[in-house]
């Protein structure tokens, strides 16, 4: 009878059991765990990620030669007015240094491009992240900002051998100091997270009360500001949609409106700072 | 058992039960009572025990210009803090505190628990400053008093470990401190002054001090912990301090029995202050007080006069600028004002407010005075003509000489007020006598004060009268007071205000005396008391005008001339005994244009040295010809075209 | 030799890992529609309606802890979260008839809704409610609800058959403990 009873009440004592081991284990136990689980199954992401790209190889094999033609040739001009701005690029790079060793400015941090693919999207309504097909296996660090062709993306929070996990600038622990652009003053971004169909929010504190909305197509577009010490300066984040008095009374608190494509990213660039005296 | 036994037992068995029933019955009726009748008392008690209140301040509302240009604002202030109620930081307390025990039991020494419990709580803050310190390259130290005190007077309230971040500092703790982290970036708002020390006795300071929260706060029988909010202390800061203040907000907050937060439950923002409108044009301001800096060959470099001016629009009496010198740089003054600055403002005799606190003997202007009195008693008429030697020799033999030792020859009214004539003046006024000159001194204002919108403006002016003089000094009143006072001097004390207020008067012959700092409404100017005649005929007034424009062409206000604008002026030289010598004040008093007056102003300039030369034309003339040659440039329309607008004299 | 039979439990993980996988990569395509396709009270409610409690902690041990390395939540929660609503099903499965299809559809559901609320609570504990809106919560509820309904029957007859072919049938062990 006794017995009985004790076999009901067995999956209870072992959830209570398996619960309070669990909490009991030392963090670094719990952190092996971790990178071991995620790294027993990172082929398989890394692997489906190549697959995609197959796929995507398979899917331009099917074109017609016309349109590989027609796609070849704007790719040319798209190249040949890339070349033209690089060129452009180059020569206002050496004035900018001109100018800075004329004014013996400190120089400013250099950065190493990483480009690398997104293998995972994990963009839901609680977080969002993706992961990325570069590593440790391409010295990617910690904390290095990540851009893409529209402006900031996010920073590398986890990094594994051969992949890593970058959070969205949308996710709520992720803070920026940004300005607006044409302005120096140095506010504070947030992320807001994921409205409802993708639409990547942001929060901007500090705003100054002289900054106002008064065109919707003209909104105040917030920019890295270069003083935080990760991002360099004039990288896009978003736009100020929207403004309320803030708690404090002083400053605003904007709502940010990220760029929509951070859903639907497939490449991205990780920052890596190159040290001064290399 | 017995039978009897039995029925012995059971009949002490239910005694039994009564009693305990009786217990369990007042027990439950205890419960009850406390349950159902004293819930509201408990809970409020439970209430008052586990609840804290913070009460934060409102940033002050803003100061305006007349045109609307940011004279006083806010500046956020940014500093990083801790919050010391985390539970990471009171985790990490109670570890170092262990630690600490742990050490001192190894050495075997004694401890004392309230110093160890201190040097964990500084201990633990020093490694978050330290990681501060890394991000930005500093090196400060925690104070171990400083954080225990904080902690016993104001635990709900962030610690501060490192005030007013720069704006990089900020942006470098923004990106590198963890959103999570119990260390925050914090910011709190101080007043800023963008023109610095302009205008500065007319806008005031605001000191700090905790605030007292409102009555119609949440939670007012709870623990409170107030922040610092400002207050006005001078000037406008002062005057308007209830509109400036805003409403100050509010968080209530569940505390575990340390008292440090748990929740939130009630929270209200503090809402801004409103923003006010200052009549005040900083241009004119700015151009007034640049105009106090002049060049000083002694000394080879440029120093300032100190003194006051005041400009008024006259036909609304709005205060366009209002200055007093020295003045001092209002942002020395906040967050706190220092002792060394206290000082130095001190010893410069900064603090004072001339234009409304400053007492001086009104000089030659008054003369204008003591012509309306006499034109009013009829004791001279517009063509009076007296002869000046260049002294006045009175039935007691005592000599009273004219400014011009060599006299002025024959005068009438309007050339005695061109030529400023002190002989002129000692006869009008001994014909008119001092009775009629006082009573049409206290008549114009001049013996109250103005009423201005501004605090601490002076009431102690002095229009002397037979009876004053007799309950001041016992003493009869003489001829040669009344001469003194026919020419300003003597016991005579007035403001600049005062000055301008009467210049504006004359200028439109009718008597308001209520000026106005904040900008008015066209239908509050029109709301105004109604003004009072002067009582002087339109030539009789015309004779005063006349000799102002002349002071201005042909006397001693040549140096206000402005190109295109007609004018209308009177210097003034007016001493004051000190130290065994004597020290001589500057006037200028003018309005313009003469046709349609629009601006009116006073202007005193006090010498610095004993003895020293000092004449209202040239030491007051050209600050009065700055500010209004920028009021002139600032409206056009009102300049003749023709280069030289000089009004037809008589 | 392995006994597949007493080693049930893994053949069960792979299949949700699998099942997790394909999720996974329709989750990559849906990201710009705002959608994500969350299924875990599905393979909660397989290993606690057709294993026995150690072969179902077991089935989901590995699993959620594969969820655990890749979610930003603290390591453990989500172990913590299935192994919890994993019991309370197991220990209420005996009022349910197990070999109809609408009562696995149901618990499917509900423990999905449950693993939801969880994860949401989670979310909002650790990184605060600023971030997270009403609107795409709702909506990925109803979306992971519809696919819930359309997969569980796949779900599950996948996973049976799996366990067939290595010799093991269910269904046949179910009538016989009756």
């Amino acid at each position: 009878m006794y017995k009985k009873r004790l076999v009901q009440f067995k999956p209870l004592i072992v959830l209570a059991v398996a619960t309070l081991a669990w909490l009991m284990l030392p963090v670094v136990f719990k952190a092996i765990a971790k990178t071991s689980f995620y790294e027993f199954q990172a082929p398989v992401s890394i692997t489906s990620s190549y697959v995609r790209d197959l796929q995507d190889f398979w899917a331009a094999r099917t074109k017609s030669k016309n349109e590989l033609y027609e796609a070849g040739q704007s790719l040319a001009r798209l190249n040949a007015s890339y070349e033209l701005t690089a060129l452009q690029n180059q020569t206002l790079e050496e004035e900018i240094s001109r100018l800075e060793s004329l004014l013996q400015l400190p120089s400013r941090p250099d950065f190493q491009y990483e480009i690398a693919r997104v293998v995972e999207r994990d963009f839901n309504a609680w977080w969002q992240r993706i992961t990325i097909r570069k590593g440790n296996d391409y010295g990617i660090p910690v904390g290095a900002p990540v851009v893409f062709v529209g402006g900031v993306v996010g920073r590398v929070r986890e990094v594994y051998a051969y992949t890593s996990v970058v959070d969205i600038i949308s996710n709520n622990h992720l803070r920026l100091a940004v300005v607006i652009e044409g302005d120096n003053r140095p506010l504070s971004y947030r992320g807001g997270g994921s409205a409802s169909f993708a639409k990547p929010l942001g929060i901007a504190e500090f705003v100054p009360v002289d900054i106002q909305i008064s065109d919707t197509q003209d909104l105040p577009t917030l920019i890295t500001s270069g003083m935080g010490g990760v991002y360099p300066a004039g990288l896009r984040v978003g736009e100020i949609r929207r403004l309320r008095q803030g708690a404090g009374g002083m400053f605003y608190d904007g709502e940010v409106e990220l760029d929509p494509r951070l859903a639907s990213l497939t490449e991205v660039a990780v920052m890596i700072q190159i040290p001064p005296e290399q | 058992m017995k039978p009897e036994e039995k029925m012995k037992y059971q009949g002490r068995l239910l005694l039994f039960y009564g009693l305990l029933g009786l217990m369990i019955a007042t027990l439950l009726a205890g419960v009850g009572y406390r349950q159902l009748i004293e819930t509201d008392q408990f809970s409020e008690r439970v209430k008052v025990q586990n609840h804290r209140r913070i009460v934060t301040p409102a940033p002050r509302g803003n100061i305006y210009d007349r045109e609307g240009r940011l004279l006083v604002g806010n500046k956020p202030k940014f500093s990083a803090v801790v919050y010391l109620s985390d539970s990471g930081v009171r985790s990490a307390f109670r570890n170092e505190y262990r630690i600490l025990v742990r050490d001192y039991r190894e050495r075997g020494e004694k401890y004392n628990t309230g110093r160890l419990q201190k040097l964990a709580r500084a201990n633990v803050i020093q490694t978050y400053l330290d990681d501060v310190n890394r991000m930005l390259g500093l090196e400060e130290k925690v104070d171990v008093e400083k954080v225990s005190s904080h902690l016993n007077y104001n635990p709900l309230l962030p610690f501060p470990i490192i005030a007013d971040l720069t704006r990089e500092e900020f942006a470098v703790l923004l990106e590198s401190l963890p959103v999570e982290s119990p260390v925050q970036v914090y910011v709190s708002n101080q007043r800023n002054y963008p023109y610095e020390s302009t205008a500065s006795h007319t806008l005031g300071y605001v000191s700090s001090t905790f605030l007292t929260p409102d009555e119609n706060l949440p939670g007012e029988d709870l623990t409170t912990f107030a922040e610092k909010g400002t207050f006005g202390r001078s000037g406008v800061e002062r005057q308007f301090d209830e509109i400036l203040q805003g409403e100050m907000g509010m968080e209530i907050w569940v505390v575990d029995p340390y008292g440090f937060q748990v929740e939130s439950i009630e929270r209200r923002y503090p809402t801004k202050g409103s923003d006010i409108q200052l009549s005040l044009d900083i241009d004119l301001q700015t151009a007034a007080e640049d105009a106090f800096w002049v060049w000083n060959d002694k000394e080879q470099k440029k120093i300032e006069h100190v003194g006051a001016a005041v400009m008024l629009d006259v036909n609304t009496l709005e205060v366009l600028a209002m200055v007093s010198k020295p003045d001092y740089n209002l942002n020395d003054t906040t967050p706190f004002i220092s002792n060394k600055t206290f000082q130095q403002i001190e010893e410069a005799g900064g603090w004072q407010n001339r234009a409304i606190q400053g007492l001086y003997p009104p000089g030659s202007p008054f003369k204008l005075l003591t012509s309306i009195a006499a034109l009013k008693a009829q004791t001279i008429t517009p063509e009076t003509m007296h002869y000046c030697p260049g002294y006045y020799r009175h039935p007691t033999g005592r000599i009273q000489y004219c400014w011009k030792r060599s006299g002025h020859e024959e005068h009438i009214l309007w050339e005695g007020i061109r030529d400023s004539c002190n002989v002129y003046f000692y006869l009008t006024g001994l014909e008119t006598g001092v009775d009629i000159i006082s009573r049409e001194a206290i008549y114009m204002g001049l013996a109250d004060r103005t009423g201005i919108n501004l605090p601490h403006e002076t009431g102690h002016m002095i229009i002397p009268t037979r009876d004053w003089k007799k309950r001041r000094f016992d003493r009869s009143w003489y001829p040669g007071d009344t001469t003194n006072l026919s020419i300003g001097q003597g016991f005579t004390r007035v403001t600049p205000l005062q000055m301008a207020l009467f210049t504006a008067n004359i200028a439109r012959n009718e008597i308001t005396t209520k000026p106005s700092i904040l900008k008015l409404t066209p239908s509050a100017v029109k709301n105004r008391p109604p003004s009072k005649s002067i009582g002087l005929t339109d030539e009789q007034h015309q004779v005063l005008i006349d000799g102002m424009i002349g002071s201005v062409q042909l006397g001693s206000s040549k140096r206000v001339q402005i190109p295109g604008v007609s004018i209308a002026a009177k210097t003034g030289t007016a001493e004051v005994a000190k130290d065994g010598g004597k020290i001589e004040l500057a006037w200028m008093v003018a309005f313009a244009p003469v046709e349609d007056p629009r601006v009116a102003i006073a202007v005193i300039i006090e010498g610095q040295e004993l003895n020293q030369n000092f004449f209202g034309g040239a030491h007051a003339a050209p600050i009065a010809r700055a500010t209004l040659d920028a009021y002139f440039q600032k409206h056009p329309e009102l300049v003749e075209q023709s280069p030289t607008a000089s009004v037809a004299l008589p | 030799m392995i006994s597949f039979s007493h080693n049930r439990w893994l053949l069960v993980t792979i299949g949700h890992y699998v099942a997790l996988f394909f999720f996974a990569q329709a989750n990559y395509y849906l990201a710009p529609l705002g959608f994500q396709i969350f299924v875990v009270g599905m393979l909660i409610s397989f290993s606690a309606m057709e294993l026995n409690y150690k072969q179902g902690i077991l089935s989901l041990i590995p699993v959620s802890l594969y969820i655990d390395s890749k979610s930003p939540l603290p390591f453990g929660f989500s172990l913590l979260t299935c192994i919890t609503l994993f019991t309370i099903a197991h220990v209420l499965r005996s009022r349910v008839r197990r070999e109809i299809t609408a009562s696995s559809l149901a618990s499917s559901i509900m423990l999905n809704l449950a693993a939801f609320v969880a994860f949401t609570f989670g979310a909002i504990h650790f990184f605060g409610s600023e971030s997270i809106h009403f609107g795409p919560i709702a909506l990925n509820l109803l979306t992971n609800i519809a696919v819930v309904a359309l997969f569980n029957r796949i779900f599950f007859d996948t996973q049976q058959g799996i366990l067939l072919v290595f010799g093991i049938n269910l269904a046949e062990e179910q009538r016989e403990a009756r």
